[in-house]
């Protein structure tokens, strides 16, 4: 029974259970129904509520089928690197503010080469570089497109 | 006599040198894209979007157009080569058209592929010229009730036909109509969702939600996949690309197969090309003389899905243009660029812009002509982007993603909600929750709220409005039984089983 806790299905059942009720709720703060027809909480609750049915009958299918949809931990491995690489894409984007475009691109471009593929620090620096300078080049020098700059001005 | 005059006119948009220009540069980009695995029209069109926000709307939909036709089209040539679907409509490719390559007949396997794409999306092109005026006549009688229930029997076939489970298929179209509800509502200026952030007050751009859900999360299951690309032997002249007389007449039923059930499948919302291809190779398999030589090679393998998968494209043109129904991922970021651009399609569309309508319907003609001159003589070249390694290839999808994503309002928090729909992207795959409804959900979103709300004021909140105007009613009729079909049935079929115990 203590692996049903991992089960897929439950796991989202469960959040999506939480996110129509929250819906569901922030809905009813607003009108449902005023003179001139319905309010800005009346689409919301409907699929609020609809949302925390299907969701509670996804749970319980879950719980009450024999064979267990485990989530996947055969590739941990996999599922580790995968989410490393969006944890320092996020980092890297966030940072763009500071580093601007070029410097946050290569790190981000360094990181997929010398983690990701496991190439050599002359192909992370070399792809990393290139990309960026690349990217600034066709986008921002060519297109004229804006993209975050930092205290160098690229 | 209309269809013909609308043609002439749309010869004469699309034939302006510029309009030639972004046809040839869609057919090309969409052909580079199907060939590269992982990277599918969706998120092609998603990335190159912004892009295009200062083309004028004709020559923007035409490139945009032609990703779409061209992704098909190079899609085969990984499945054939290297047994890797380029896109997901490819994958019953793979079961003749590697073998035939291992056969020693991967040119004519391709060869047979941009024939078989070629006829079949002439196909779906001329069905989508005669088809399109009538419907956007009938659908001129649509009024707010016609129009809601149109969106909830267009997203009821997506939910039914897009996935393998229907409950999860309609959590995630409530998740988008969720997402498109953050912001401020349009009735009544009451901000809906925005946890006090002054960032979301006009709402999360639909750009961002496509590249994050398709893009990012793409990228991120191919690590995951931990996948690699090795280079690959590829035919080398126009001869071998060409079939024998004995191929090509073997083909004769399948390019008929696959352009019919292309272009009725293409038509139906949710259906999609992958669905297409499976059927028309079923059919195909099915009333052939030699059923037990599928899998092993044979050259009707290829055409049929091939052909349903090109064909596909045409059939799904028809509800975007004449009724402003997305029926995929795809097309709704098409619907997307339209409105950006302030043409709205739907049945006023040939009439608003016809240039728009008529350019694009001609350029498709174009296209696919431009598209079969490409890939029969340029497929050893573009093979050779198979060799761009995936340490180079995924950066260049990141950056083109981080690009796409901050131009559409300059704003670094547009990165961070990239980075979080990459993550719920990547999240539902694993959960195993199809992205399209999702997609569908935040596109039609807010047409749908507005449609229910616009009824129920007409009516002053009587909601029998819906049931009561009878296209509406058969509307919703018809979208009820196809989601109550599934459980049903599922039903019947236990009860069925249960009876001998």
């Amino acid at each position: 029974m203590a692996s049903r806790r991992f089960d897929k299905d439950v796991l989202a059942g469960l959040a999506l259970a939480a996110l129509g009720s929250f819906i569901a709720l922030r809905a009813t703060s607003w009108d449902l129904m005023g003179e001139d027809g319905p309010g800005p909480g009346f689409f919301p609750l409907g699929y609020g509520v609809l949302m925390l049915a299907l969701s509670l009958v996804l749970t319980l299918r879950a719980l009450l089928r024999p064979s267990i949809h485990a989530v996947e931990t055969g590739d941990l491995a996999g599922h580790m690197r995968a989410l490393l690489t969006w944890a320092v894409f996020a980092a890297s984007a966030l940072a763009m503010q500071m580093t601007g475009f070029v410097l946050g691109f290569a790190l981000l471009t360094m990181f997929i080469v010398a983690y990701v593929f496991r190439r050599g620090w002359r192909s992370m620096v070399l792809v990393g570089f290139g990309c960026s300078a690349g990217f600034w080049l066709v986008f921002t020098q060519l297109l004229g497109v804006e993209l975050p700059a930092g205290p160098w001005g690229f | 006599m209309e269809v013909l005059n609308g043609l002439g006119q749309g010869f004469s948009v699309a034939l302006q040198p510029m309009n030639l220009l972004w046809c040839l540069v869609g057919c090309f980009l969409g052909t580079i894209v199907g060939i590269l695995p992982g990277l599918g029209p969706a998120a092609t069109i998603a990335l190159l979007l912004p892009l295009t926000y200062g083309m004028d709307p004709t020559g923007g939909i035409i490139m945009l157009c032609g990703i779409y036709f061209g992704a098909k089209y190079g899609g085969s040539t990984t499945s054939i080569l290297l047994n890797i679907p380029g896109e997901a409509s490819s994958v019953v490719t793979c079961l003749d058209g590697y073998q035939m390559a291992r056969n020693g007949r991967a040119g004519a396997a391709l060869g047979i592929s941009a024939i078989a794409s070629f006829i079949a999306g002439t196909f779906g092109i001329v069905a989508l010229t005669v088809m399109a005026p009538p419907i956007a006549t009938f659908a001129l009688r649509f009024s707010s009730p016609e129009y809601f229930a149109l969106m909830v029997l267009g997203l009821s076939l997506v939910v039914v036909l897009g996935g393998s489970s229907l409950i999860k298929a309609l959590l995630a179209l409530l998740v988008g109509l969720w997402l498109t509800s953050i912001g401020t509502d349009l009735f009544t200026s009451q901000s809906r969702f925005t946890f006090g952030s002054s960032f979301l007050i006009s709402g999360i751009d639909f750009m961002i939600v496509a590249i994050g859900v398709f893009a990012i999360a793409g990228v991120m299951e191919s690590i995951q996949a931990g996948e690699e690309n090795t280079p690959l032997p590829v035919p080398s002249s126009l001869r071998e690309l060409l079939p024998s007389m004995e191929e090509l007449k073997a083909c004769r039923f399948a390019f008929a197969n696959g352009s019919i059930v292309g272009f009725l499948v293409g038509v139906l919302p949710g259906a999609g090309s992958s669905i297409a291809s499976f059927i028309a190779y079923g059919i195909e398999k099915s009333v052939s003389k030699h059923p037990e030589k599928f899998g092993t090679g044979v050259p009707e393998g290829v055409a049929a899905p091939e052909g349903a998968n090109n064909a596909d494209s045409g059939g799904a043109l028809v509800p975007l243009l004449t009724l402003g129904i997305p029926g995929g991922g795809t097309t709704a970021i098409l619907l997307s660029a339209l409105v950006l651009w302030g043409v709205k399609p739907g049945p006023l569309m040939m009439i608003e812009s016809p240039q728009v309508f008529w350019g694009l319907v001609a350029s498709l003609y174009i296209g696919n002509i431009v598209l079969l001159v490409l890939n029969l003589p340029l497929v050893p070249v573009f093979a050779q982007i198979l060799r761009i390694p995936l340490y180079v290839l995924f950066p260049i999808i990141f950056g083109l993603s981080l690009v796409g994503a901050y131009s559409v309002s300059d704003n670094i928090m547009n990165l961070a909600l990239l980075a979080g729909f990459g993550l719920v992207g990547y999240v539902m795959a694993k959960f195993n929750f199809p992205t399209a409804p999702l997609i569908l959900g935040f596109v039609l979103g807010d047409a749908m709220e507005r449609a229910v709300r616009q009824s129920l004021t007409m009516s002053q909140g009587d909601p029998t409005i819906l049931v009561e105007r009878p296209i509406s009613a058969v509307m919703l009729g018809f979208a009820a039984l196809i989601l109550m079909a599934p459980p049903l049935m599922a039903a019947l079929r236990r009860r069925r089983l249960a009876v001998p115990h």
